[in-house]
């Protein structure tokens, strides 16, 4: 009960004095962190469940309400068969990039973007190896907030749809991340 | 018509060796070369084996002169006790705990017996392995009186019973010799021994299921019977030919048996022929399968799991070998330890069909009867 006042306190702080201290013109951005990822895949997440993965990110200014996005991230986890329980690994790492149209909130930035996505996979047991890189889209909506000197941390969430059929099963490599990344605004 | 009681009793005493002895006829006899037919009933006997102990002792008496006199097995009857209707029976009633072991009642008229019945008192402990009161020794005495000796001081004839004495001694065959005259040759007659041979199965045939079991008999004279015996145990007795049985080994252990085949021509002689055979392990039980599906996310991967049980009545297994059959031809798929009972077959197509065998292998590396199983798509 303490905590979050203290919290909110203390980022509105950071933000006064970031913006006393110095006003980065906001036209170029990256921003670094982990993400959980919730697949949407069932056998996906019955195999190798939710995950914690790396989550890194760029962002261009085009005009006032609208950046260029690229961004990437990565899971990897291991898992068991269904039946012969012979463990299996699965590498996810995304990446793409979209427009993004932003706005102010008080201290917050907020974002919506879309675009598109690549995956490349590569999911290997003793069944065999698959491994290639798909397209699909990419939805993401968050906020970051300036810390001082340019500094930020993000909070985003994004959903992806990449279907994909290496051999002969077809899956959806996509579903829903969470990110909280540390940033820093130019 | 008149009729005559004869009895053997429990052993009282034994005339020691050496003492007097002849025989004595009691006066009536079959006419001379007399084939006389005589049922058994043995349904309330005590003992298994006793109808083959009543037929050895027959075959006795009949191998003396069968030209002058002899007994043919004519099969059983439910007859019990003695009865003047024509027929020679021999059976077994429970005539209390009496010193009788058997009685004889022949039924004669002037010098001619017209009918014999055997009655065992079925309250005495018979035996046909070696204990008292040995039913084929009994037997031999009381057809001494069917051939119309009485008792003597000694031997097969005397009143009490002295133990196991499954031979006519000197004795009692010269009484049977002056009622019905001595074989041309001084004995034994001039009737040959059977032959006998299996035909099948063939010596250290590896057997398993309903095995056909046959042997080709024949005798100068005419084959009486033909015993079958399997690890020494009487399987079947078959007194026509074709001479074959069936072995019923679904409930056998595997390993290792002797099969035995023994023809007895009309006279009691007898000729025997034996082989090794070996029944294989049988088909284990419960085989069972289902086809899972073991894909990971994008790696496809189905799997055939299956599994069975030990049968019971198999002994000695080293392991299992599994089948699969790939098209016309069997291809083994794995072998497993004695005590392995499930095993996959991986990377199967998930919409095709499959055909498995499964076999015992005993110590020997002789694989079994197999079980096999059809796998469908799920």
């Amino acid at each position: 009960m303490i905590r979050k006042p203290v919290f909110l306190t203390t980022l509105l702080a950071a933000w006064a004095v970031g913006s006393a201290w110095a006003a980065p013109k906001d036209v170029f951005s990256i921003k670094a962190g982990a993400a959980y990822f919730y697949p949407a895949e069932s056998s996906l997440k019955k195999i190798y469940g939710n995950g914690a993965g790396w989550s890194v990110e760029a962002n261009i200014k085009l005009v006032s309400f609208l950046d260029l996005w690229a961004f990437g991230n990565g899971y990897k986890k291991n898992g068991r068969l269904p039946v012969t329980g012979e463990s299996t690994t699965m590498r996810l790492a995304t990446f793409g990039g979209g427009l993004k149209l932003r706005a102010k909130a008080g201290p917050l930035r907020l974002y919506a973007g879309a675009g598109a996505a690549a995956c490349a996979y590569r999911e290997s047991n003793v069944i065999g190896l698959a491994q290639r890189t798909d397209v699909g889209i990419i939805g993401q909506a968050g906020f970051y907030i300036p810390i001082i000197a340019g500094l930020l941390i993000d909070f985003a969430g994004d959903y992806t749809s990449i279907k994909v059929k290496p051999a002969a099963i077809s899956a959806d490599l996509g579903g829903t991340r969470l990110a909280v990344r540390l940033g820093y605004v130019f | 018509m008149n009729r005559r009681r004869v009895r053997m009793l429990l052993a009282g005493f034994v005339l020691v060796a050496g003492a007097a002895s002849a025989y004595v006829l009691m006066g009536e006899k079959w006419p001379t070369g007399t084939n006389m037919g005589f049922a058994v009933n043995t349904a309330s006997a005590q003992v298994s084996g006793q109808l083959t102990a009543v037929l050895n002792a027959a075959s006795s008496w009949s191998g003396l002169n069968p030209s002058g006199f002899r007994m043919t097995y004519q099969g059983s009857t439910t007859i019990v006790g003695y009865h003047r209707d024509g027929a020679n029976t021999i059976n077994w009633l429970d005539q209390g705990a009496s010193s009788t072991l058997a009685t004889t009642y022949t039924w004669y008229s002037g010098g001619t017996i017209l009918e014999n019945d055997i009655v065992f008192n079925d309250a005495q402990s018979w035996s046909v392995s070696g204990g008292d009161y040995d039913v084929q020794t009994v037997a031999l005495h009381e057809m001494g009186h069917v051939v119309g000796l009485d008792h003597s001081s000694s031997g097969i004839m005397q009143a009490y019973y002295g133990g196991i004495q499954r031979s006519i001694d000197a004795d009692a065959r010269a009484g049977f010799y002056s009622m019905y005259g001595a074989p041309s040759g001084g004995g034994g007659g001039s009737d040959r021994p059977p032959t006998v041979s299996i035909t099948a199965p063939a010596a250290g045939a590896l057997v398993s299921g309903l095995v056909l079991f046959t042997a080709a008999a024949s005798d100068d004279q005419g084959v009486s019977r033909v015993e079958f015996f399997v690890n020494s145990s009487l399987l079947a007795r078959v007194t026509a030919s074709p001479y074959q049985t069936t072995w019923d080994t679904s409930a056998v252990l595997n390993g290792s048996y002797p099969l035995k085949a023994v023809a007895y021509d009309t006279i009691g002689q007898t000729a025997e022929d034996q082989i090794g055979v070996v029944l294989i392990p049988h088909a284990p039980r419960k085989f069972v399968g289902t086809k899972k599906n073991n894909s990971s996310t994008l790696l496809e991967q189905y799997i055939n799991v299956l599994g069975w049980e030990a049968h019971p009545d198999n002994r000695d297994i080293q392991g299992y070998r599994l089948y699969r059959q790939d098209g016309a031809v069997w291809t083994l798929i794995g072998e497993f330890d004695a005590q392995t009972f499930s095993a996959m077959d991986k990377n199967v197509k998930k919409a095709l069909t499959y055909t498995y065998l499964v076999k015992a292998v005993d110590t020997a590396g002789r694989p079994g009867d197999g079980a096999s199983l059809q796998v469908k798509a799920p």
